[in-house]
Formats: structure tokens, sequence, C-alpha cells
């Protein structure tokens, strides 16, 4: 009989077997022209992105921070990491999971390897993201000031590895402390939390008492210095306690924050030595990690699934299952139940409480406007209005372009959505009708809040008597009379517009559902990136196509009507630029109807 | 009543069904069955408005499903083999979706608490579909299918994955349902069910049909008492 595997080859064996395949079925894709040409454009980016800076030669090390700002650095991490330690040790759960997978529970479980090679599995497959994660950050924050990238990233990893072990440990501590009779179990959670509280309110306290110290006292705090921070450390309240307290965090923190490859090294051997201690008290304690593992294992792939369907978010609780948008009567239009429906996938809230909390908004935002007696709040509010009105509009064109609460998130059921009695116009119509009303409902609350704000000053100014003061002159449309034509402009021509995007977006999965995949589901890679961007570049260009012919109507009318109308004239155009979206979009709806008749599922859903 | 006449569907390099032409009247239940592969849910997919044909006509209540096609799916049921569900609805919320889609009316509630009851789903009424076992979202799928009290139905393997208890009922409620008048489709791999249940039998194989007609006639014809299986695996070219 042969021996057992080790662990490391057990590790090496799957991670090359998935890297392996991974990398065949997407260097397989790219044969296809869609993928290489997304493959393309999304390498393209990246490089573009990561690059950028090397044009000019080497890339510019990051600015060396002085000396003690190190230090300072140093042991404010120390203070954060600990406060987030002792807090896991206050609140975190007991669970001893291995973090393995349903497959390899099903396939390492009964094998006959020992459970101490299925920990050392568990911990080593660990390293696989824990080094992803170190390469990321090394890559996001830069090289420091110790010289190179791959210090850097040794620190990382040294840190990341210990707050895993230190994780770990901790479940595995915890749940060794529910396998203790009652009675001693009470008493070790009580001592633990005492220790813990007490420890955490210690620095609290300390660092409390410097920051008062600095505020209340001359100069510039104890903080802006090593000495005043280590002083507050060792004379605070609690003595050189904290300071001794912060030691082991000191220790992991400081090959990472090391300022120079000597002090890197130097600073080495204790963040080995304490990543060893974790190790030893993960590895040497003994406890029934199999039913954690397991239910850790079933929960991450319920999620996983969930991620697949496209949807991130939990399912809703049992109370929120009763609310829906709004009371679908039994009789009635269908179209409306498509609606509905297509409003429960993005949300399952009452339309009526989300007026309701919109108008509360508005109402709280116009009093606090119209009460507001500071010399800046004019300015603020015109500003917020202002702001308010243009993010608005931009969110509203936006976001439900990216819900796919419509058409082309329903693709996906297409078998389904045929054998409902509804012409395609007609089901084509309902499907855009969520999102649409969802970007237009919403953007017209944007709308009646950045009024809200605006009409508080100008109520102040009524009936308070409290003078207006002009706006700055270089920008005359914060002023409430221009900023009511202004709102009453987006709000006409924004449901046309959000209508002709929608159509356009669900134009492009329709007629070409080989490159722009149906569903909700979001594909990721480079590829799936970079034909995000084509989707996206292509929708622009033929909405800003769309939008000629009410610039060429719109455009006129401003021409002619600003000088005696002033800004008024700007709702006319909009209601007359509408128009020609309008009807574009309904040719686009008529077009849409042709190409889902057209829409084979099993031909076009299978890519 | 269904009447298919001449119905072809093409891939691109394979004929799925081959000039299939049968008609199942008020009342009756046609078992559909034949090996993977020969077509079945092509043709039921074709009957439920799913894939276009490329030739032949297809008649529901009366209705040209080319022609009119509202009012054809207006009077079917299709139930298939793999149920399609909307995650983010509860079982209660397929049911007030579909009651309005097909306009069931104001005895929509009731009916749909009539259906839950019938098919045990009673007490699911807030549960999403990933809640659900395999054989439960079937049931629901069957409780949508059945809310507009449809003329047609058209079961793809309606047992997968129901218990014994839920095998029984299902077939109770087929059976009930064509009592009640309804032309009955049911295209299944079991075939113990389909002598059971089914009024005629159609066995289709390479997407034409090789066998139609009610099991006496079937048997008749096969010179004998041979089982339903035997028969099929004689035409079908089994071993």
């Amino acid at each position: 009989m042969s021996a057992s595997p080790s662990p490391l080859s057990l590790v090496f064996f799957t991670a090359k077997s998935m890297l392996r395949n991974a990398a065949r079925k997407k260097l397989g894709r790219l044969r296809e022209p869609r993928y290489m040409v997304g493959f393309l454009v999304g390498a393209a980016y990246f490089a573009m992105l990561f690059m950028r800076p090397s044009r000019a030669g080497r890339p510019p090390a990051p600015p060396r921070l002085p000396g003690h700002m190190d230090e300072i650095l140093l042991v404010a991490g120390a203070a954060a990491l600990a406060a987030a330690a002792l807090l896991t040790w206050l609140f975190r759960k007991g669970q001893p999971s291995l973090g393995l997978s349903e497959a390899e529970i099903q396939f390492l479980f009964p094998a006959p390897i020992s459970r101490r090679a299925l920990l050392h599995y568990a911990l080593l497959k660990a390293q696989f993201p824990v080094l992803l994660s170190a390469f990321i950050l090394t890559i996001v924050s830069g090289r420091r000031g110790n010289g190179t990238a791959i210090l850097t990233g040794l620190g990382l990893w040294l840190l990341l590895t210990a707050v895993h072990f230190h994780n770990l440990a901790l479940a595995f501590t915890k749940a060794r402390w529910n396998e203790l009779p009652p009675g001693s179990r009470r008493a070790t959670k009580i001592a633990v939390f005492a220790v813990s509280g007490s420890a955490l309110g210690m620095l609290v306290v300390t660092f409390g008492a410097g920051v008062l110290a600095g505020a209340s006292g001359p100069g510039r705090g104890p903080f802006a210095s090593l000495g005043g921070l280590v002083a507050v450390l060792r004379s605070g309240p609690f003595g050189p306690a904290p300071l001794a307290l912060l030691a082991p965090f000191r220790w992991i923190l400081a090959p990472l924050l090391a300022p120079t490859a000597r002090a890197f090294f130097l600073a080495l051997p204790l963040a080995l030595g304490l990543v060893c201690v974790l190790y030893a008290c993960v590895a040497l304690t003994a406890v029934r990690f199999e039913e954690a593992t397991l239910s850790q294992a079933s929960r991450r792939a319920a999620l996983r699934a969930r991620r697949d369907a496209g949807r991130l978010e939990a399912l809703p609780s049992e109370k929120r299952r009763g609310t829906v948008p709004f009371a679908l009567a039994p009789r009635g239009r269908p179209e409306l139940a498509i609606v509905w429906k297509n409003l429960l996938a993005w949300n399952r809230t009452s339309l009526r409480r989300q007026a309701a909390i919109v108008a509360s908004l508005a109402a709280a935002l116009f009093s606090a406007s119209a009460l507001l007696a500071t010399p800046s709040a004019d300015a603020a509010a015109a500003i917020g209005s202002a702001a308010c009105l243009a993010l608005t509009a931009l969110l509203a064109l936006v976001t439900p372009l990216g819900f796919r609460i419509d058409l082309r998130g329903d693709l996906e059921y297409a078998t389904l959505l045929r054998t409902w009695p509804l012409a395609a116009e007609r089901l084509v119509l309902a499907e855009l009708g969520a999102p649409a009303a969802v970007a237009v409902l919403y953007g017209w609350g944007g709308i009646a809040i950045a009024l809200a704000i605006a009409a508080g000053r100008v109520v102040r100014a009524a009936f308070l008597g409290a003078a207006v003061p002009p706006p700055p002159a270089s920008a005359p449309f914060l002023r409430f009379e221009a900023l009511v034509p202004i709102c009453l402009t987006v709000a006409v021509f924004l449901p046309a517009l959000v209508v002709a995007a929608l159509v356009v977006q669900n134009a492009s999965v329709l007629a070409f559902p080989a490159w722009f995949p149906a569903g909700r589901k979001r594909a990721v890679g480079l590829e799936q990136a970079g034909l995000r961007m084509l989707s996206f570049l292509g929708t622009s260009l033929v909405l800003g196509l769309a939008l000629i012919p009410a610039a060429l109507l719109a455009g006129p009318l401003i021409f002619f009507t600003f000088r005696p109308l002033g800004l008024w004239c700007l709702p006319l155009a909009a209601v007359l630029a509408a128009l020609p979206v309008l009807a574009e979009a309904a040719a686009g709806v008529f077009l849409l109807a042709r190409l889902f008749e057209r829409f084979d599922p099993a031909r076009d859903m299978d890519s | 009543m269904i009447e298919v006449e001449g119905l072809v569907k093409a891939y691109q390099n394979l004929t799925a069904v081959d000039g299939l032409s049968f008609r199942v009247a008020r009342g009756e239940v046609l078992g559909l069955v034949g090996p993977n592969g020969a077509g079945k849910t092509t043709t039921l997919r074709c009957l439920a408005g799913i894939l276009p044909p490329n030739a032949g006509t297809i008649r529901i209540a009366g209705f040209d499903l080319a022609a009119q096609p509202v009012e054809a799916r207006r009077r079917l049921a299709f139930m298939p083999d793999e149920p399609r569900l909307f995650e983010y609805l509860t079982v209660e919320d397929h049911l007030a979706f579909t009651g309005r889609l097909y306009g069931v009316g104001a005895d929509a509630g009731a009916r749909a608490r009539a259906l839950l009851d019938e098919l045990e789903l009673a007490g699911k009424e807030r549960a999403l579909p990933a809640e659900l076992s395999r054989g439960m979202k079937q049931k629901l799928v069957v409780a949508c299918g059945l809310l507009h009290d449809p003329e047609v139905l058209v079961f793809d393997e309606p047992l997968t994955g129901i218990d014994p208890g839920g095998i029984r009922k299902m077939k109770q409620t087929i059976v009930r349902r064509a009592a009640a008048g309804a032309s009955v489709i049911v295209s299944s791999h079991l075939l113990p069910l389909v002598e059971e249940i089914c009024s005629r039998v159609l066995v289709l194989s390479r997407g034409k049909a090789v066998l139609l007609g009610t099991l006496d006639e079937i048997r008749a014809n096969a010179g004998g008492d041979a089982s339903l299986e035997e028969i099929f695996l004689r035409v079908t070219g089994g071993s």
C-alpha cells in the first residue's frame, strides 16, 4: 500500500490542474472572434491603465515619508490592528471552518489522509488568495521606502498570513471553549471578554486622552511627533501597558512599513517568529472542524450560485417577502404584471414607501435650507441643489442600464416568455417599463429634492425678510429662477432619453447575442471587460446619433426664443426634442419585437 | 383540441421533427414517447410557441399558432421538463404574476390557493425558488400552468424529481384535467406512466411518428399482448 500523499503535493496538483484547465478554456475561447476582439480591447485598456506612468521612463518612486512619520504610521497601524484583533476576540464566533469547497470536502474528508494533513492542505490552499491579495495590494500601493516591490509584497504577505492564522486560531480556540462543560465555558468566556474589553478600553482611553491633550494644549498635539506619541503611550493613565500591548502588532507591521531594506531584514525575524507562533496555535489546537467546514462550503456554494445568477444580495427575509412594489390587481393589462415582476427583480420594496422617503427627504432639506442662518448657507444651498440635479440626471441615465431588469435579463427565460399570451411589441414595451420607471421616478425625485433645497432659501427670503444674495457671477444658473426651468427641462427630457438608451442597450443584446450575452449573469475575464467596453462605446455612439434630430429641432427653437423667454425656452425645447427621441424609441421597440421573434433560445443562449 | 399537420423543425444539419401530424381531442391524454433525440422536446416546444417550425401548421383550441399566437397561447399551458422560475419571486408572487398575465380575473387568489392545496404546496407561499426542492419547483410550474384553466396542457417529463406521493397526485391532476375536457400531451420516458394515464400513444423516432393509436390498437398491430415497453423497443430499434 502506498503512503498518503503530502498536503503540499495535493495543493499543487489541484492548483496546477485548475490553472491549466482555466488557461485552456480561456485560450480556446479566444479562437472565437468576439472573444479575441474583447480580449484585445480589454488588454489594451488595462495596459494603458498600468503602463501610463512608465511612458516617461522608469516609474517614479513614491515620495518617502519623514523618518518620524514612518514610526507614527507603525504605531498607529499597530493600534488599529490591535483594536481589530480585540474586537474579533470580543464578538467573533468560533466557527472552525477550514475554508474548503464542497468538492474538496467530498474528496478529501473520506480520503485516507490524516486530520493534520487536511489542516495543512487548507492552510496551504489559503496561501493562494493571500499571495494574490499581497500582489494586488503591492501593485496598487506602489513601492514604499524600502526600495523594492518584492519587500513590500513580502511584508504584505507576512501581515495577511498572520491575520489568517490569527483568525483561524481564534475560531479554533473558541470552538474548543464550546466543548467545555457549561460552567467552565461561561467562566472562560467572561474572563476573555473582560480581558479583551479592558485592553480595548485601555487603547481607546489612551489615544482619546492624547487627542484631548493635543486639542487643548499649545502646539501641534502629541501625534505630530514620535516623541509625543510614545509619551502618550508610556505616560498615559495606564503607564507603559499600551505600548507593551502593541508590541506584537508592531512586529508584524514593521517589515511592511520598514523605510529601508536593512530595516526590513532587521524586522523580519520577529515577524516570522510571530507567524510561527500563530501557526503553532492553529496546528496544536485539536478541534472538530468538519461540521463548520461543511456548513461554510454550503453557504459559499449558495452565494456563488446567486452570484452566477446575477444576484449578489442575500435572499430577502421572511418579513420582506410580503413587500411588493405595488399591489398587483388580478385584472388589468398584463404588461403591468411584467413591470411588477421586474421591479421585484430590482428590489423588494414598496414604491409608495420609496416615494414617502423621497418626500420626507425633500421636506427635511427644504426645512434645513429655510432655517439655516449661516452666511454660507445660500451658496451651500445653491451648490447643493445644482449638484443634486446633476447627480440625479447622471444616475437616472446610468443605473437602469446596469440593472438589466428588462429584456436583457429576461432573455434567460426566453422559453418561458415565448409562451406568454402577449404580442411581441407589447412584451418588449412591458419589459422596458421597470427600468424606465425606476430611472424616471428616481430622476424626478432627485429633481424635487434639488428644487426643495433651492425653494427653502426663497421662502426664507420671502417670509423672514432675509435678502438672498446673488450667486457667483461664474454660475448664474444657481439662481432659483434659473433652477426651475432647468429642472423642468431635465424632467421633461429624461423619460425620452432613458427609454432611448434602454432600447439601444436591449437591441445590442438581441441583435448580437453572441457578442453581448443575455441574462443577469455577469461574466468575468479580460475579454468580457473588453466586450462591455465595446457595448458601452456602441451604445454611446448610437445614442449620440439618435439625439441629432432632437438637437436639430431644439437648437433653432432655443436660438429664436432665448431672448424673449430666457431660460424658460429650455423646457419648451425639451418637449420638442423629446418628440423625435420618443419616435425613434417607438421604432426601436418595433425593431426589438422583430429581433425577439427571431431570437432562438437554443441557439442564442448557448453562448 | 390540438391539431398538428406536417410539422417540420430543422436545425442547421439536423431535422429534429420531420413531417409530424396528429390530433389530440378534448378529454384525451396523448402519451409522447421515443428514445433520446427522437424529437419529443422539440415537438413540444413548437407546440408551445417557443420554437417556430420550418413547415406545417399547429392549431391550439382552434387557433393557428402562427397566425393568432396570442389567442392560442392564452389557451395553452406548457410545463417544461426543467422548471424555470424567477428566482426573485416567491411562490405566491409567481401565481399572482401568472394570474394577471393570463387575465384569470378576480378569483385568481382562490384558484391559486386551491392549486397550492391540490399540489401540496400550501404553507410554502412565501418561499423563494432557491428554497424549494426540485419536485416542489415542478409542482409550482404546474400550479402556474393550471391557474388559467387552459384547454390544452403540454407536459414534458412531468414526474421528474417528484416523490411517490407527489407522483400519484400529479397523475390524478392530469387525468382530472382531461376528464374536465382539456386536451393533454404527456411526454415521458416512463412507459408505465404512459400506459396508466394516456388514452393514446405516439411513438417518435428520428423525428417521425412510428406508432400512433390507442394502447389496444398498438398492441393489436403488434400482434399479441406485448407490453408497451416491448413494442417501444421493437419499433425504435432498441435492444
